[in-house]
């Protein structure tokens, strides 16, 4: 038989990856089964001692599900949610995918400056633009007594959410769409060019259909993180609960007190797992499929 | 026809809203540290349920485990809300500075009550240069001992009404073979505030008493004075004396202190419990399991921290304290209804049925509206204490930041696990750390 093992055929490979899976998953499976477990059986011992002992069958509950599931307003954190992330994703697709094509296709002057300065702005922290960035939103930037930026005044709506998920995503959605697109064969783009097409045509005919697969693997790259994003939709969204998302909605009703409440926080962390893993697993293909073809070919 | 119709319409509405009160539908958020969905949460929410019923003001309170930094992150954003409310004075006193608060003044508050309504101690952990921001609003009790009666009377304890008294029972329980104390200060990036509350609580009872502890907290006195230094050795001698810790001394630092008491409801062979004695503030029932939280007052009450070199009535304790950002018509009666006797009402008789044991700062609140028996008791304890000035706030929430949570806390952490000899160390650390 004229078969070569590839590397991770090999049944010591598997073993390892086997055993890096596990541990990576170890926590994983810890909060999932804490998340059944009554609350002084969680602070009383620990989840694999119960498991030996057997008394993980005797404290097992769907009390800390019901109080989650239940809570006031969940839907309307729900809804809240998708009103942040759809707009949030197609706006920073719409723009890249103008951006990328340029960048791919079009030979104009400081093209390569242009780009470095967008892959220059992936590099800056997010932590650290926040706050800068709300206070923009609401006072206006002055330069030298110029009012660069008016007083939009628009913290507190969803509004300053999308412009903000819009510029954190543009970079790296501009970076993978122009690789993307650069790894387009060639000739068909410049077949299309001697044929008379436009610009416009070019894009919207060929370049964006053929990049389908990147395109979806940034969306749904960007649709999980404006989903599990906390930190952003809290400063921009302010605290009013009426524009409360579901992840800092989860995390409010897990707390107990001061924090205390493990079989709510474990039980509010695999609530909002659900929807970033059924998004996951439906668009995977092209996920890997983006990632991995804007990598190799750009 | 129709067209008088609509016309009448208009007018009609015209008047309802003329008449109508203007304050009626509007939003005031309050925003505090205790989490919305918590039961503390959720018995503030309670408190203004009336309050909306009689005004139409809408009151939300939001709380949130990241509430200071949400908070600066909204006051930045120009979306602050209308009331915060802050678990330390030093804090809205830090606000009041940076020019983010309105004084009570401006809302309309008449301050002479105000001060005489909680203490003008109390007001002043809320004013800067003389001007008041803050508004007391619950306080707790520090100065207690937890333990269960049933415990010491089968085994003929008496309580200890002195510092000698509480080593001598302590003695005797470890030669009768158990262990006196549980002790844990474990408490994610604010480990060691515990040991710094007994530290408070020894300051209060030796020396001058109140006057060396207010030297003390304004660093009239220098970190590592003998009085100072006479306190902390106090302290070493229940964390490190052999066997009157749970676990040992190695297992102060580790056991969070919310489960520290935990081993006095536990029984062992010979039934006794893995504990007597537990100090900690009047919120630790909060963290106690389910069932000991029912015999709350019956099978484990609390006796005072007992007298040291100074006998004194002396009280520590802590609080928290709102303060108004946001100046409107609205948050004025919010602001009026907080500063009244009423306020209290349905945190006190538990409306909300989450077992809050808030207790309020107002001195003429009526401690038998308390649903526990054990939380009237606090009540009563406090209230003596404010009106005779003797009540003492949490000194290191008073002390700088780099010290108060800072320094204190770290270096009293690293003395519960170095034992006595790092006693003159630890505090000569503070005393440089001091800005």
């Amino acid at each position: 038989m004229n078969y070569t093992q590839k590397w991770y055929d090999k049944p010591i490979s598997k073993l390892i990856l086997i055993s890096i899976s596990l541990t990576w998953m170890f926590p994983y499976i810890g909060f999932l089964l804490s998340s059944f477990r009554e609350p002084d059986a969680i602070k009383q011992a620990a989840w694999w001692t119960s498991i030996f002992s057997g008394q993980i069958f005797t404290e097992f509950t769907f009390e800390n599900y019901t109080e989650i599931l239940f809570a006031e307003d969940l839907s309307r954190s729900f809804f809240n949610s998708f009103a942040v992330v759809i707009p949030s994703t197609i706006i920073p697709i719409t723009i890249a995918a103008f951006a990328a094509y340029a960048f791919a296709f079009i030979d104009f002057k400081g093209k390569d400056l242009a780009f470095l300065f967008v892959i220059a702005m992936m590099i800056v922290p997010l932590q650290m633009s926040l706050i800068p960035l709300v206070s923009i939103m609401n006072k206006g930037a002055i330069l030298f007594g110029l009012p660069i930026i008016p007083e939009l005044k628009i913290t507190g709506t969803f509004v300053s959410v999308w412009f903000a998920h819009t510029g954190f995503g543009l970079p790296l959605a501009t970076f993978l769409l122009r690789d993307f697109m650069m790894g387009l064969p060639r000739s068909v783009i410049e077949s299309a060019k001697i044929d008379g097409a436009s610009h416009l045509t070019t894009f919207y005919r060929l370049a964006l259909p053929l990049s389908f697969a990147g395109v979806a693997a940034f969306a749904t790259f960007q649709f999980l993180w404006v989903y599990n994003d906390f930190l952003v939709a809290n400063v921009f969204l302010g605290i009013n609960p009426r524009n409360q998302v579901i992840t800092s909605h989860v995390a409010q009703l897990t707390v107990g007190n001061y924090g205390e409440a493990w079989h709510l926080r474990t039980a509010g962390a695999v609530v909002s797992m659900v929807v970033p893993l059924i998004v996951f697993f439906s668009l995977q293909r092209f996920f890997i499929r983006g990632l991995i073809g804007g990598a190799v070919k750009g | 026809m129709r067209k008088s119709l609509i016309g009448l319409l208009l007018i009609l509405s015209m008047v309802a809203v003329a008449c109508g009160n203007s304050l009626e539908g509007q939003e005031v958020i309050y925003f505090g540290a205790p989490a919305t969905d918590g039961p503390d949460g959720q018995a503030i929410q309670s408190s203004f349920d009336q309050f909306t019923e009689d005004t139409g003001i809408i009151v939300t309170y939001v709380g949130s485990e990241n509430f200071e930094s949400e908070l600066l992150a909204q006051i930045e954003a120009g979306n602050p809300p209308n009331i915060a409310l802050w678990p330390q004075p030093g804090t809205v006193r830090a606000q009041a500075e940076a020019g983010n608060l309105i004084p009570l003044e401006d809302l309309g508050v008449d301050l002479e009550e105000y001060r005489s309504n909680f203490s003008p101690y109390l007001v002043g952990l809320g004013e800067v240069d003389g001007v008041p921001y803050g508004g007391a609003h619950a306080v707790n009790l520090k100065s207690i001992v937890w333990y269960q009666p049933a415990e010491f009377d089968s085994r003929g304890y008496a309580i200890p009404d002195t510092w000698d008294e509480m080593i001598a029972l302590a003695d005797q329980i470890v030669a009768e073979g158990m262990t006196p104390f549980c002790f844990g200060m474990y408490s994610n990036g604010a480990t060691g505030w515990l040991a710094t509350d007994w530290m408070e609580d020894i300051m209060l009872r030796t020396g001058n008493g109140t006057t060396s502890y207010d030297q003390w907290v304004n660093h009239e006195i220098p970190f590592n004075d003998p009085i100072v230094k006479n306190a902390a050795t106090y302290l070493s001698q229940i964390m490190h004396t052999d066997g009157y810790v749970v676990g040992g001394s190695d297992a102060i630092v580790s056991t969070f202190f919310g489960d520290a008491q935990n081993p006095m409801f536990e029984r062992d062979g010979n039934g006794n419990p893995g504990c007597f004695m537990h100090r900690q503030a009047s919120f630790i029932p909060g963290f106690w399991p389910e069932d000991a939280k029912e015999g709350l007052g019956t099978e484990t009450t609390f006796f005072p921290f007992p007298d040291m070199e100074v006998p004194s009535d002396t009280v520590l304790g802590a609080g928290d304290m709102w303060a108004v950002l946001v100046n409107d018509e609205a948050t004025q009666a919010v602001v009026d209804f907080m500063l009244s006797e009423n306020y209290f009402d349905a945190i006190a008789s538990d409306v909300a049925g989450t077992g809050s044991t808030r207790i309020s700062a107002h001195i003429g609140f009526d401690t038998s509206k308390y649903w526990s028996p054990t939380t009237q008791k606090q009540a009563d304890f406090l209230k003596a204490a404010l009106a005779a000035n003797v009540f003492r706030f949490d000194g290191s929430d008073n002390m700088p930041p780099e010290v108060g949570s800072g320094s204190f806390w770290s270096e009293m952490t690293e003395l519960a696990v170095q034992g006595p000899g790092y006693i003159d160390t630890a505090l000569d650390t503070i005393e440089k750390s001091w800005p």
